[in-house]
């Protein structure tokens, strides 16, 4: 019987405090006045979210592992865990008003992005693979539920009914995997499951299903036909969460299970050219696929939901480059995703400010003539826009260096031209709301903005700011990337 | 004698799990999956694991289909309203992968020679191995973690559920 410590205590901190956040939420919730706005509500998820915040910084250190070897506290998952938290704080403090207006903003909204963001931070810091699917369970099932939120309006359960259903397929598909990888080796942790030798045919079987699974969550071709209906019909606040949050949080777990597990290191090595065949054809499908779909779209969030499975696209480029590697490729990947979930949340925040009484401002069209009437929202929209297409001087420039720069030193030149290639298309796409904006006169009433709407001005300037600072100076978190993937070995 | 067993188990096992898939009325699926669990039970029994075995009844044959089996009897669904059979050519598809993905499975375990014996004799067992005593002791041991999210999941898995049926917001 092992015994447990201190050292176990403070490993629960991370996603401990959003839980206890969302505990406390439902308590206070029936106690609150009714009608009145739910700001308690926000102001207590987001000091769980800060003591989250905080305890990163004190775990951040050398690689330990706690109960049992099920959880790794080391710098990759911390590193996540940053930028998911920071999704969740953002997303909780800054969607009252809107979740006010689209009539969601109860008790249950609130905790439901609390307990999603404890799953994704479990998900990040898993070493085992019981872990991870309960973590891939604890945020899918959370996020299925937020997707549907605004039950009256069709399109949001239609939405939440397709990710509901394809999400559970792809976790009979992770379940199934693990189940063959565990019969193959007879251990569910990670670093184990590297130093097996086993029957190599059943471990590749499984992680055959495993990747599948995976590509399900995190939105790549050919697995990727949930995306546009369920981001468009989802709330805007919701997406946007959805959109930083899933991504990374599914990016730490199919990096740490390939790299830790299935990597160059592993006793059968055979089994990373497996996945490395299959995760070079999803990156190319998703790229192409996820570029061209979108050039066509007249809906922002539709666009963007193409625009996200052309980014993890990107991210794949960046895991193949690192093959398994704990070196460039994997850390640009890692840089990718954290810099990715920045980029692509700040759009949706926009889209829930302009929004009014539940109906999404979601039109490129209606983006006309915003550039004079909201000034400060245009340019915020125009740097995430410029970020996701990958122009300097923001992360989106520095995160696609990178991945196309390991890509090509590993040797994968076809795949770093397709790369290139669908960057430059994808410009068309993103400039033209920009243009839209500031060329065009407006053809309907703009919003204006309201006093309660200074949360998610506030939130907006930080995420652009991010965006900035991550783009300007990089090397700090470029490090704090391979220091995360190094510590993996 | 455990051979037969197993031949048994297993006919019982693949005949009502296509039982489930193919029969129209609901009910007659329902049905079959407790037989399909009935069988499972069984296999699990030979694999020496008789707490998951009896689990398998208790829980899913027990109270999980009773619970579908109200809510199929609650929907009660008329012969037109379950439809006509349609997309003949998307079964054959759903079929053909179906044979694909069981092949990917089956080849590699039938390529193994060692296949039976990978999980040692049964003496290389710890002592008591299966018992609800020894996974008491895995459950708030070793997987006491898992064991503990698994709460936090049920936690989020209730508010979703209350969220999407409640009247008001």
């Amino acid at each position: 019987m092992p015994t447990f410590g201190t050292a176990e205590l403070l490993s629960l901190l991370p996603f401990g405090c959003p839980l206890l956040g969302a505990l406390v939420v439902l308590l206070m919730d029936p106690f609150l006045v009714k009608d009145r706005p739910k700001l308690p509500l926000a102001y207590v998820g987001l000091a769980s979210m800060l003591c989250a915040w905080a305890s990163l910084g004190f775990l951040w250190g050398d690689r330990t592992v706690a109960w049992s070897g099920a959880l790794a506290i080391d710098r990759f998952g911390l590193f996540l865990s940053f930028a998911i938290i920071t999704v969740g704080a953002l997303t909780v403090f800054a969607t009252t008003e809107y979740a006010r207006q689209a009539g969601i903003d109860c008790g249950e909204y609130y905790a439901l992005l609390l307990t999603a963001t404890s799953g994704m931070v479990l998900l990040a810091m898993a070493n085992d693979l019981l872990l991870v699917f309960l973590g891939i369970e604890v945020m899918s099932i959370s996020v299925y539920a937020l997707a549907g939120i605004t039950r009256t309006r069709q399109r949001s359960i239609e939405a939440a009914m397709k990710y509901f259903l394809l999400g559970a397929f792809a976790t009979a598909f992770v379940l199934y995997g693990i189940a063959l990888i565990y019969g193959a080796t007879g251990e569910i942790r990670l670093d184990r499951i590297a130093h097996h030798m086993a029957n190599t045919s059943l471990l590749a079987a499984g992680l055959t299903f495993l990747v599948i699974g995976f590509g399900f969550k995190v939105g790549a071709a050919p697995f990727h036909m949930w995306t546009p209906d369920a981001y468009e019909g989802a709330p805007a606040s919701v997406t946007g969460f959805m959109a930083a949050g899933v991504k990374a949080a599914g990016f730490a777990a199919f990096l740490r299970v390939l790299v830790v597990a299935f990597g160059a290191g592993a006793s059968s090595p055979e089994v990373s050219v497996v996945w490395t065949d299959l995760l070079w054809l999803a990156s190319a499908g998703s790229m192409l696929l996820g570029n061209l779909a979108a050039l066509a779209q007249t809906n922002l969030k539709r666009m963007l939901a193409w625009s996200s499975v052309a980014h993890t696209g990107y991210a794949l480029l960046g895991i193949v480059a690192g093959e398994g590697r704990v070196g460039a490729g994997s850390a640009a990947a890692l840089f990718y995703v954290f810099g990715y979930s920045f980029m692509t949340l700040g759009p949706f925040l926009v889209i829930a400010l302009l929004s009014r009484n539940g109906e999404d401002f979601e039109t490129i069209d209606d983006l006309a003539g915003l550039g004079q009437r909201r000034p400060l929202a245009a340019g915020a929209l125009s740097l995430f826009l410029l970020s996701l297409a990958g122009l300097p001087p923001t992360v989106g420039f520095v995160g696609k260096l990178y991945v196309f720069r390991s890509a090509f030193d590993g040797g994968w030149i076809y795949l770093t031209v397709l790369g290139v290639v669908t960057t430059l298309l994808s410009v068309y796409y993103y400039l033209r709301p920009i243009v839209l904006m500031y060329m065009r006169d407006a053809r309907r009433e703009l919003p204006v903005a309201v006093p309660a709407d200074w949360t998610t001005h506030f939130a907006i300037g930080l995420t652009a700011a991010a965006v900035l600072l991550l783009g300007l100076t990089p090397s700090g978190y470029l490090d704090a990337a391979l220091a995360g993937v190094l510590s993996l070995r | 004698m455990t051979d037969l067993l197993f031949l048994l188990a297993s006919a019982v096992c693949l005949v009502s799990a296509l039982a489930v898939v193919t029969r129209k009325n609901p009910i007659y699926s329902a049905l079959s999956l407790v037989s399909f669990f009935g069988g499972l039970a069984v296999l699990f029994l030979l694999l020496r694991a008789p707490f998951v075995a009896a689990m398998q009844l208790i829980v899913y044959a027990g109270a999980i289909l009773v619970l579908f089996l109200f809510v199929i009897m609650l929907l009660s669904l008329k012969e037109e309203e379950l439809g006509k059979e349609k997309g003949g050519r998307f079964k054959l598809f759903a079929a053909g992968l179906a044979v694909v993905l069981a092949l990917l499975v089956i080849l590699p375990v039938l390529g193994s020679e060692t296949a039976r014996d990978d999980f040692g004799p049964e003496s290389a067992l710890a002592p008591r191995f299966g018992s609800a005593e020894h996974v008491g002791m895995g459950l708030f041991g070793n997987f006491a973690l898992a064991f503990e999210s698994t709460s936090i999941l049920i936690l989020a898995a209730m508010m979703g559920a209350v969220v999407i049926a409640k009247k008001r917001v």
